[in-house]
């Protein structure tokens, strides 16, 4: 090799290297230029906005933040429902939950929390935004939340269900949603407020910061309240979480699962580990 | 285990401080919030599951009598993002100390175990956890 033939061989390059650079060059600020050019996640149009991520309510000094949608004072009752309040003790338990927790359906049943309850609570959720719906993943129960955002109304005639039939729309930076078809099943929040299945809930989520939604929801629900009323929840971004299984009632499946071993689990090759002991709820309500 | 388990004390304060109460599934006015207990005993078994894990511990109390106590803690995600445990933190033979709140002597004593609401724990290589608040 002589050092002639490799200047030769390096200026025979030279046009594709630059050629390669450029293209580099080009690459790297493609994205930049035109960024949906990026799109290599199912994300809304960068002509939406985006919020998508992992949010859960903050933790404050005294704990979770409220459980409690109206945590100033009580909402404007009907008397039935003041009444039913009263019993439960709603917001009047550690952290602003009920005081009567076995009155609660998803202590003493293992029911579902259901909308609005789970978007008071301390469990984290996952926003997807689709190109015809917005998705909510909810750790607690594992849930799922479809809000169409297509344009359809609500159907008539609805099936009452846990989580309701929500649409929904963006008035600027803001994602309104409306959510009815709710079971009156549930509870409105962990304080135990009650709701009918004429509960009619608006919600108006959008990001405060890029750390910070705020979500005003607006509950409507003649039935049970004599106006309807809002309240304002805050929930922080968490960048660093993934959604766990969370299984409702996993202590008691386990029991029952272990009382069945021999029928559900024929020919198990190595044994299997129950828990021992089922921990039944003391009768806190007869204790002096 | 021959080490010697260590007495159980029961240390009454009249302060009450605490107000993180979170178990409510077990009932949050089970608990005497303004009282502190302290027992050290080995682990018979941990479950890992919601809506709280179980520890099961084996105390001799001041007659040198074996009682199994049973312990619940936050809710499985909860102590997995604030300190970092899950099924295996616990197995059975560690030695394990539990600082928290007693039950109230008006509680009845569920299927014979006798129960506190922990706040920290040391853990079987020794370092001091707390517990509740979990963390995050």
């Amino acid at each position: 090799m002589n050092e002639g033939v490799c200047r030769m061989k390096w200026f025979a390059l030279r046009p594709v290297l630059a050629a390669a650079a450029g293209l580099v060059l080009l690459l790297g600020l493609l994205p930049r230029l035109a960024p949906e050019l990026r799109a290599a996640r199912p994300q809304a149009p960068a002509s939406t906005p985006d919020l998508t991520g992992i949010w859960s309510p903050p933790r404050t000094p005294k704990g979770f933040l409220p459980y409690n949608f109206s945590p100033e004072a009580p909402p404007p009752m009907q008397l039935w429902a003041a009444k039913r309040c009263e019993l439960v003790g709603c917001g009047t338990g550690p952290l602003g939950r009920a005081n009567d927790d076995n009155m609660d359906p998803y202590l003493t049943s293992c029911a579902p929390y259901g909308i609005p309850r789970l978007m008071n609570h301390v469990g984290p959720f996952e926003i997807l935004q689709g190109k015809n719906r917005v998705l909510m993943l909810f750790e607690t129960g594992n849930a799922m939340r479809q809000i169409w955002m297509d344009g359809r109304g609500h159907p008539e005639d609805l099936d009452p269900s846990w989580m309701g039939h929500a649409i929904g729309h963006w008035e600027g930076a803001t994602l309104v949603v409306d959510t009815i078809g709710l079971t009156d099943k549930s509870w409105l929040d962990t304080a135990g407020h009650p709701h009918s299945d004429a509960l009619h809930v608006v919600e108006r989520i959008r990001r405060v910061d890029h750390d910070t939604l705020e979500n005003t929801l607006t509950f409507d629900d003649p039935k049970t309240y004599t106006k309807p009323w809002t309240s304002t929840i805050i929930y922080k971004l968490r960048p660093d979480w993934s959604l766990k299984e969370d299984i409702a009632c996993e202590d008691k499946i386990l029991m029952d699962l272990k009382a069945k071993k021999a029928k559900v689990y024929p020919f198990q090759p190595y044994p299997m580990n129950f828990p021992v002991e089922a921990i039944p709820l003391p009768d806190v309500a007869n204790a002096k | 285990m021959k080490r010697k388990a260590l007495a159980i004390f029961l240390i009454v304060f009249g302060c009450g401080s605490v107000s993180t109460a979170v178990f409510a599934h077990h009932g949050a006015s089970r608990w005497d919030t303004d009282a502190w207990g302290t027992i050290t005993g080995t682990v018979k078994e941990f479950d890992w599951q919601n809506p709280h894990p179980l520890l099961l511990l084996d105390v001799k109390n001041d007659k040198g009598d074996v009682e199994t106590w049973a312990v619940e803690f936050h809710p499985p995600n909860v102590m997995s993002r604030g300190v970092g445990w899950n099924h295996s933190t616990f197995k059975p033979g560690d030695q394990v100390t539990i600082y928290g709140h007693p039950e109230k002597k008006s509680v009845p004593i569920v299927n014979g175990m006798k129960s506190l609401r922990p706040v920290k724990v040391t853990m079987p290589g020794g370092q001091v956890v707390t517990v509740d608040p979990p963390g995050y």
